[in-house]
């Protein structure tokens, strides 16, 4: 039957990382992906490339505008891809779909607090990655032992060599080597000034990460671009969170395995490496040792 | 063997999903490989170091899904075509009513009709900003019925309107009537040239209608929001449609009603009106401002505000209405306390203002109350708003659900020690359908019994509403009531009975 679909209303908690492109003046943007429980738009942001409209019953990703409905209801039908979107003013048009902009939320941003701490755990979490999380795909096996090599090491040049040879590799629309590197920039981010050995290489992956655009899903690069800034999904908050507080693994890193068919257990893999790096490298040196670290250093000075 | 890749452009799916379909199509008879990846510089040299690269693959960009199957070739065919279905599943983007052209429908406000300048928003509170932000900025004017929006938010509408323009009614806006249209509660009035602006949207109405009553009409009612006053938002809707009533050639008289405003905006709202150019009768209930000019005029309560407006735009004085002499039904009234249960919040501050001084200690407030239970009427007088949020809380206003007020009324009724009840019956546009049928059976009930205390009623309305003023009036009459004219005469009538019983007692 012919005729004019009816507009559907729904209202979005916007992500306190996107807000400002929801609430500028509005622009028309290409829509890039959609699934059953996430639409992916392109911005001409590029700090914020990429934005989410996800149901509720999906991962929030820090870029998201997170919906009151969930998948089963098809709040995307009709929503085709490609086509475009308006973002602005406070909604976002999609299609049939109209997603007004209600209160925000703060995508998480884990700290480490109890350094030395938490990176005596490496081994702990690197065995049960081991055990439960699904194993990377063969042309990962490379990259992956740079990557932990590297970090050891100190070797930006090797660290940065191997975070490139990840970007874009392996299955789904995050490709598995762009969780890989998301984990352990966010972990990296969570040590900040509690772990300086790791900073140079922290900066060498982010510097990946910086010319991820072109090279992965757009999806991907954006979440690398948050995770560079320490932002990240909540399954992986709760898991540093529990490294912190020295609770049990188990439950959090279930949860996050959870996440996507690899994805969460890329992530994980993320972690581990670099918590591993963390214990390895141990104290650090007095020369390590920044400015503007205000909170506890229990990882810098001890033995 | 041979190998094959089709290419999906920009079709992304969530990694379940892939490894669901690349689960499908593996360990067929006759293929040896798969692999559904996007297409990346990273995974297209893995599928070319596999063997599993064609030159489409091999011209796909990152953000396009490559599926490479390497098989025989009837097997390669059917897999493929498998994975084309596959990816067509109920989660598939391509599933409903989208197409590949498919573009985005316009904005709704941008497809509202050539010509639209006012949008009205009813949303929870916490959305309403968002919604008439936009339309402020597609040049709208705005009523905002929504209550709950944060004051920052009004504060940044009105700026944002009065930089364009345009003039934000609300929020918690009850009542407008535009060029004769209605928005929210509002009556059937007759049109005239009395222009009237309020942040009070009970004492709007009132106004309104005693003006009908009177043979005067209206040209525009604004309501302005109950915030509007306050010192954070500065009258800044008031201020703005004053101006446009002083421009506004059908308008001859304006009339300004509102509970106290803070002083400061008081200050400047009766400066404006002072240079209007035209007769305003300012009414800010409790307050004790001065008429800065001849032109402008102070009106203590609603009923004066509304004979002010009246002698001004007829040119002569209205004949007052007698108001009944209640005092034989003194000695007949069992208790001593006003129970006085309104549904307009304007009324009961009015009430509390004329009665205060006459009566001495008035309670406004009932403890533990709980919808569904018998409520405790204090051991005193008093005066309540049954729209307040306390009453409101998970049901509607009284003006459209009476259930809060007939627990209120029928524990009122019934006790011994209430001598006079006060209730009052909004009616009109948006109003509930047979407000005072749905109070009459409770005042009726208790009618015949020794105890009754005296129920005065007023109704808010014209003949023109669709409740019907007289029909209203007339059922409360059967049920028992004395029904009197307005807020203000239902007040000093229950003053002058209760005084006359504390004399006496």
């Amino acid at each position: 039957m012919l005729g004019v679909a009816p507009r559907v209303q729904c209202t979005g908690l916007v992500s306190q990382a996107v807000e400002h492109l929801v609430t500028r003046p509005a622009r028309s943007g290409p829509v890039v992906a959609t699934t059953r429980s996430a639409v992916y738009l392109a911005t001409d942001d590029p700090t914020v490339p990429a934005l989410a409209v996800v149901t509720s019953d999906a991962v929030q990703v820090p870029n998201a505008i997170v919906l009151a409905t969930r998948a089963v209801h098809r709040p995307f039908r009709g929503v085709g891809s490609p086509a475009s979107a308006l973002v602005g003013d406070g909604s976002i048009e999609l299609g049939p779909l109209t997603v007004t902009m209600g209160s925000s939320w703060a995508p998480p941003r884990p700290t480490i607090r109890h350094a030395q701490h938490a990176a005596g755990r490496a081994e702990e979490l690197g065995r049960l990655v081991s055990r439960c999380a699904v194993p990377p795909s063969p042309e990962m096996a490379r990259p992956l032992t740079d990557l932990a090599a590297g970090l050891r090491a100190v070797d930006r040049h090797r660290v940065s060599a191997a975070s490139h040879a990840l970007i874009g590799l392996g299955p789904g629309l995050t490709p598995s080597g762009d969780d890989v590197l998301s984990g352990a920039l966010v972990t990296g981010s969570a040590f900040g000034c509690r772990a300086p050995r790791l900073r140079v290489a922290a900066e060498a992956i982010t510097g990946a990460a910086e010319t991820a655009l072109g090279r992965t899903p757009l999806v991907s690069a954006a979440l690398l671009r948050h995770a560079a800034r320490g932002e990240c999904i909540a399954e992986l908050a709760a898991l540093l969170a529990a490294l912190d507080e020295g609770a049990p693994l188990d439950g959090p890193l279930a949860a996050l395995l959870a996440v996507g068919h690899h994805s969460g257990s890329d992530l994980a893999r993320g972690v581990a490496i670099v918590l591993a790096a963390a214990n390895r490298l141990g104290p650090a040196r007095p020369a390590d040792i920044g400015t503007g670290c205000q909170e506890e250093t229990s990882f810098v000075g001890t033995a | 063997m041979s190998v094959r890749n089709v290419v999906h452009e920009n079709l992304y799916f969530d990694s379940v999903a892939l490894m669901r379909v690349a689960a499908s199509l593996d360990d067929r008879p006759g293929i040896e490989a798969v692999s559904l990846v996007m297409a990346t510089d990273a995974n297209r040299d893995v599928l070319s170091d596999a063997g599993l690269l064609t030159d489409e693959g091999r011209a796909a960009g990152p953000n396009d899904l490559i599926v490479a199957v390497r098989g025989n070739e009837a097997a390669l065919v059917e897999a493929l075509s498998d994975a084309d279905a596959a990816l067509s599943q109920p989660w598939s983007p391509t599933d409903g009513t989208a197409s590949p052209s498919h573009a985005a429908s316009p904005r709704r406000l941008v497809g509202a009709p050539e010509g639209a300048n006012l949008a009205l928003i009813s949303t929870p509170g916490r959305y309403a900003a968002a919604e008439a932000l936009k339309a402020l900025r597609h040049g709208m004017h705005v009523f905002i019925f929504s209550d709950n929006v944060p004051v920052q938010q009004e504060v940044m509408l009105k700026q944002e309107a009065h930089q364009r323009g345009l003039l934000v009614m609300g929020a918690d806006c009850g009542t407008t009537i535009l060029n004769g249209l209605p928005l929210g509660f509002a009556n059937a009035v007759r049109r005239g040239d009395v222009g009237l602006i309020g942040a009070s949207g009970t004492g709007l109405q009132q106004i309104s209608t005693l003006l009908d009553s009177m043979g005067v009409g209206i040209s525009q009612l604004i309501g302005v929001g109950s915030h509007d006053l306050s010192a954070e938002v500065g009258g800044l809707s008031m201020l703005t449609a004053l101006d446009a009533l002083a421009e506004d050639p059908s308008t001859n008289v304006i009339v300004l009603v509102s509970k106290p405003p803070a002083p400061a905006v008081a200050g400047e709202v009766l400066a404006r009106a002072a240079a209007a150019g035209k007769s305003v009768v300012v009414s800010f209930l409790g307050s004790d401002v001065r008429a800065p000019a001849p032109q402008v005029v102070v009106a203590s309560d609603l009923r004066e505000a509304a004979r002010a407006a009246a002698r001004l735009s007829l040119g002569a004085d209205v004949p007052a209405v007698e108001a009944p002499d209640l005092s034989p039904l003194v000695d007949t009234l069992p208790g001593r306390w006003l129970r006085a249960l309104y549904a307009g919040g304007t009324f009961a501050y009015e009430a509390e203002l004329l009665l205060r001084p006459v009566l001495g200690a008035i309670s406004s407030r009932v403890e533990r109350y709980a919808p569904g239970r018998v409520p405790r009427l204090p051991d005193s007088h008093l005066v309540l708003d049954l729209g307040d949020d306390v009453f409101t809380s998970g049901r509607p206003h009284p003006m459209i659900d009476p259930a809060t007020r007939i627990e209120f009324l029928r524990a009122a009724v019934r006790d011994p020690a209430s001598a006079v009840v006060v209730v009052d019956i909004v009616i009109g546009h948006g109003a509930a359908e047979d407000p005072a049928g749905a109070l009459a059976p409770v005042i009726a009930e208790a009618a015949g019994s020794p105890t009754a205390p005296l129920v005065l009623a007023f109704v808010v309305g014209t003949g023109h509403d669709p409740q019907n003023l007289g029909e209203q009036e007339q059922l409360l009459r059967d049920a028992g009531a004395v029904v009197v004219d307005d807020s203000t005469t239902a007040a000093e009538v229950a003053g002058d009975v209760l005084t006359k019983i504390g004399a006496t007692r």
